[in-house]
């Protein structure tokens, strides 16, 4: 098969080797981390700036559709080409440009994957903060795409808080900056709108981060509990004392369970919840800080507490939460990934709405999330081979997001809205609101090719996403 | 082409939804800005009718200047044109506090300060200690977006604020981010807002993140002779994995109003740490060494009420300076790690200068400057800011400082948000020419 017109002006900006264009291989890029799909007419892996630059003009040119990608890990869909086009994968821009250590600033490409920025600036005694439990896969990218969090962002703040400019090819297939090493600069903050954007205000091909020094010593903490209602008590009253942990996470029983039959943590499978609670910076005053929160955790009934004695016994706790959502795989085919924020004092009643949902559905639930900020993320497991079980669990999935709302919460604390919760939208803002976010992308991308069908609703959408007419490019 | 405003029909539009008074002459000075004056004043009592006087000032083609507590309207390029102050004052309610979610909203006419002394009352704070006159608002703090020296720490209004609701000029009240303290559900126009010198749409409301009161305050300060010591002891000391609450470089004629003796040593860095009593003397004796090391003075412990005394005292003083006295003042905003090499290059610009600067990289120049010598000095400012590849904004023009260029040169990317303004306001109604770029 010969390449077409438009699969030839791509080869002609990236080469032969950096594009993908038959069916074999664009069914590779047709997902993400979520459950959703839609397969791209061309792939394409640019090595510079300029290049992203030169496929932006050239969708312009075309009226093609184009939609950046990391690692493809994400998990609201947010790099699924919805409305088919050029799925501009950054995977080759992976380098670190420049570690500014006396600024404590590193500027990065976005295809770097999270965890190589924290390992190449290690041997400085630094780190950087976000650290999604996928850093091993994900991209600083796709983390600026979707202001990604981590267990680590509760005391230290998420990616939004460590981005402190970007250089972006924008719409209309300028690179341009924003932001930068220095704070606060004149103008608006379009560092600050552009994290969280979900690459539909243009594609980042510069990020420039804070890192952060590494923590001195850390204590880590893992409190059992009989009853979901101790361990939220819990959460609230260590955080209203004053003690901001670098870390609260929680896994209720399924989760434990699950844990325990792939990873063998050490967690109690009887247990109805435990947390894991990280304390780290100035080696002083950590022990103080861990017996704290050991006398709250008491308190509410804890079954029984263990601190780490090692780096050895802290990662074994760690594994457990790290690991939590593929050894759900060990008890179910699928899951699907909610995210949810709620107010924390709302935990406990929003944690027994969901079961109530789980039973409603006919659907288990497992809980692992970031109980310091209220950010849930159940996971329902299903079995997408049993007719309409995937449906189910899509709308039970809703039915959290609902529960959310009412409690005073939001639709994503860390995963974005990408596809997946575009439509539930308009049950959390008003028309009007989305009118007034939808300036901000009328100002940036008038045409409305940079990643479409993403955080808000389309018209119509329920019948079938509006495509872009493709005709005459002859894919 | 401007059309001219029809005053007077505007004024009864106005009359129908919220109190409004056309000042003359002397009763008008107060509402001036870069030495305009409006035609009228309009206070509404709520965000709705808030929302309406902004729509019927933009249908009649008025210029609106949001006016909160009136404090800081120096910052910026006097407006284009300016027809009605929208005061916000009236919105001051509290909406919500649960002290157990650490988080908080209020209208943003609410005063800074009665935002602080609410949360105190349950052991939190607002963890943002701007240098601001009294009767300073949440919406005019963040349109300006002002911090102080716990920034360091604590981060600044960007990081602080969740969710903002804001009247648009059509009319309508829309709202972005939420309460919790995680969110990317939608655009964060929060983001847009902060620093926006009320360009984009009118403030009404505003959710903050809030911190605990730490357990643990002290204070310290070490006298420098060379600033570039005292900056290269402050880049050291941001290496400790627990951030200093506050470490601030000083001049000699801004510690002597303090009150500290720097021995005749030109230059003081100003320490402040909070947190767990442990982790705070540590960061006393690496304060010791770090400043040891680079050749400062002995380290000087300050008593808790005088630490007290001595940080509102630098506030107020600053906050004078910035927004209240009739002189020359400018931010720099810079690498933290060049902050001492800039102080030194600006130190002889202008008689007596204040200098002082942030941890965070903010750094502050002022001066009492003859109207004539200001294009000049903030010429000779800006060329040492850009040189160390910050940037400087005049905070302060001063009496008859209106030409002076407040933003700096154009950048590549105020195309950009020339083409933001023009969504969110159209008509140009908000602040016309205040901004940068003429925005
Ligand atoms: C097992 C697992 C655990 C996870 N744990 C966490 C967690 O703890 N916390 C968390 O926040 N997330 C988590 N995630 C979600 C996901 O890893 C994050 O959203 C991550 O940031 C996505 O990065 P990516 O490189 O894979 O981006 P992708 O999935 O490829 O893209 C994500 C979004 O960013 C946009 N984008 C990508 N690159 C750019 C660019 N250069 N410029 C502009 N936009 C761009 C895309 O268009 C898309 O909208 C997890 C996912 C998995 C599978």
């Amino acid at each position: 098969m010969q390449p077409s017109r438009f699969v030839q002006e791509l080869i002609d900006i990236v080469g032969e080797r950096n594009v993908l264009w038959d069916d074999y291989d664009l069914r590779l890029y047709e997902y993400d981390g979520s459950v959703d799909r839609a397969l791209p007419q061309a792939v394409v892996l640019p090595e510079s700036a300029e290049q992203v630059a030169e496929i932006v003009k050239l969708c312009n040119r075309a009226s093609v559709p184009y939609t950046a990608r990391g690692g493809g890990t994400g998990l609201s869909g947010g790099s699924i080409p919805v409305a088919g086009g050029v799925l501009i994968t950054l995977v080759k821009m992976n380098r670190v440009l420049e570690v500014d250590l006396e600024n404590l600033r590193a500027v990065v490409e976005p295809g770097l994957v999270n965890l190589q920025l924290s390992e190449a600036v290690a041997g400085n005694g630094l780190y950087y903060v976000p650290d999604p439990s996928s850093q091993k896969a994900c991209t600083i990218g796709g983390n600026v795409g979707e202001n990604s969090g981590g267990p680590h962002t509760l005391l230290y703040g998420v990616t939004t808080n460590h981005v402190l400019g970007v250089e972006v090819v924008m719409p209309d297939g300028e690179l341009v900056e924003f932001g930068g090493k220095a704070l606060d600069l004149p103008g608006y903050d379009l560092t600050g709108a552009f994290v969280g954007s979900e690459g539909t205000l243009g594609i980042a091909t510069k990020i420039t981060v804070r890192l952060v020094p590494l923590p001195e010593d850390v204590r880590t903490l893992l409190a059992v509990f009989n009853t979901v209602d101790d361990a939220s008590a819990t959460v609230s009253e260590v955080i209203g004392k004053g003690i901001i942990p670098a870390a609260i996470e929680m896994l209720d029983q399924m989760a434990l369970q699950a844990v325990e039959a792939s990873v063998h943590a050490g967690y109690p499978e009887d247990a109805a919840a435990v947390l894991l609670i990280e304390v780290d910076g100035l080696r002083d005053g950590l022990d103080e800080q861990a017996q704290a929160i050991r006398d709250i955790a008491e308190a509410h009934n804890a079954r029984s507490l263990r601190i780490a004695k090692d780096a050895k016994e802290r990662e074994l706790l760690w594994s457990g939460r790290k690991g939590a959502f593929g050894a759900i795989g060990r008890i179910s085919p699928e899951y699907y990934v909610v995210d949810g924020v709620v107010p924390r004092t709302k935990l406990p009643e929003v944690l027994e709405a969901i079961a109530e949902v789980g039973r409603q559905y006919d659907l288990r639930i497992a809980n692992v999330f970031h109980a310091g900020d209220g950010n849930l993320h159940p996971l329902v497991l299903f079995d997408g081979a049993i007719p309409g079980e995937l449906e189910r669990t899509k709308e039970a999935g809703a039915e959290i997001m609902r529960i959310c709302i009412r409690a005073g919460g939001v639709l994503s604390g860390e995963h974005g809205i990408g596809m997946e919760k575009a439509e539930l939208m308009g049950e959390l803002f008003s028309d009007h609101d989305m009118e007034v976010m939808l300036k901000l992308k009328a100002a940036l991308d008038p045409e409305g090719l940079a990643n479409p069908g993403k955080i808000f609703p389309t018209p119509g959408r329920c019948v079938e996403i509006p495509r872009r007419p493709l005709a005459g490019i002859g894919w | 082409m401007i059309e001219q405003v029809d005053l007077t029909t505007l004024e009864t539009e106005l009359k129908s939804v919220a109190e409004t008074r056309k000042p003359d002459g002397a009763e008008a000075e107060p509402w001036s800005v870069g030495g305009v004056a409006p035609a009228l004043v309009c206070t509404p009592s709520d965000p709705e009718s808030l929302g309406e006087a902004l729509a019927a000032c933009d249908r009649a083609g008025a210029a609106v200047v949001p006016w909160g507590g009136g404090t800081q309207q120096g910052l910026g390029n006097p407006p284009e044109r300016y027809d009605v102050a929208l005061v916000t004052t009236k919105l001051d309610r509290l909406i919500e506090h649960e002290p157990g979610d650490m988080t908080v909203t209020a209208q943003a006419g609410m005063s800074l300060s009665e935002l602080q002394s609410t949360l105190r009352a349950h052991g939190q704070w607002l963890p943002l200690d701007p240098p601001v006159l009294p009767g300073a608002t949440l919406g005019g703090a963040l349109a300006t977006d002002v911090s102080g020296p716990r920034r360091l720490k604590e981060g600044g209004l960007r990081d602080l604020v969740i969710g903002t609701r804001a009247a648009n000029v059509d009319g309508r009240v829309s709202r972005a981010g939420g309460k919790v303290v995680k969110n990317v559900t939608g655009y964060d126009l929060n983001k847009l807002h902060v620093g926006s010198l009320g360009t984009l749409g009118i403030l009404t409301e505003v959710s903050f993140k809030v911190a605990p009161l730490p357990p643990a305050d002290r204070t310290w300060y070490c006298a420098f002779e060379d600033p570039k010591s005292a900056g290269l002891a402050l880049s050291k000391l941001l290496w400790l994995p627990v951030s200093f609450a506050a470490l601030d470089l000083v001049n000699a004629a801004t510690a002597a109003e303090l009150g500290l003796s720097l021995e005749g040593a030109p230059w003081a860095l100003l320490a402040r740490a909070t947190g767990f009593g442990p982790a705070v003397e540590r960061q006393l004796s690496e304060f010791r060494t770090g400043t040891e090391a680079r050749q400062g003075a002995d380290t000087v412990t300050l008593a808790e009420q005088q630490a007290e005394g001595l940080w509102s005292g630098y506030l107020e003083k600053a906050a004078k300076r910035r927004w209240g006295e009739d002189r020359l003042t400018c931010r720099m905003a810079l690498y933290s790690a060049e902050q001492g090499a800039v102080a030194a290059a600006v130190a002889g610009v202008g008689e007596k200068p204040h200098i002082w600067g942030h941890g965070t990289g903010a750094l502050f120049w002022s001066a009492a400057v003859e109207a004539a010598g200001r294009a000049e000095a903030v010429a000779r400012l800006r060329e040492a800011a850009h040189q160390a590849g910050g940037r400087l904004i005049v905070e302060n023009r001063g009496k008859g400082g209106t030409g002076l260029d407040v933003w700096g040169p154009e950048e590549p990317s105020y195309e950009y948000m020339r083409a933001i303004k023009r969504q969110f306001d159209p008509r140009g109604t908000l602040n016309p020419g205040r901004f940068v770029d003429g925005i």
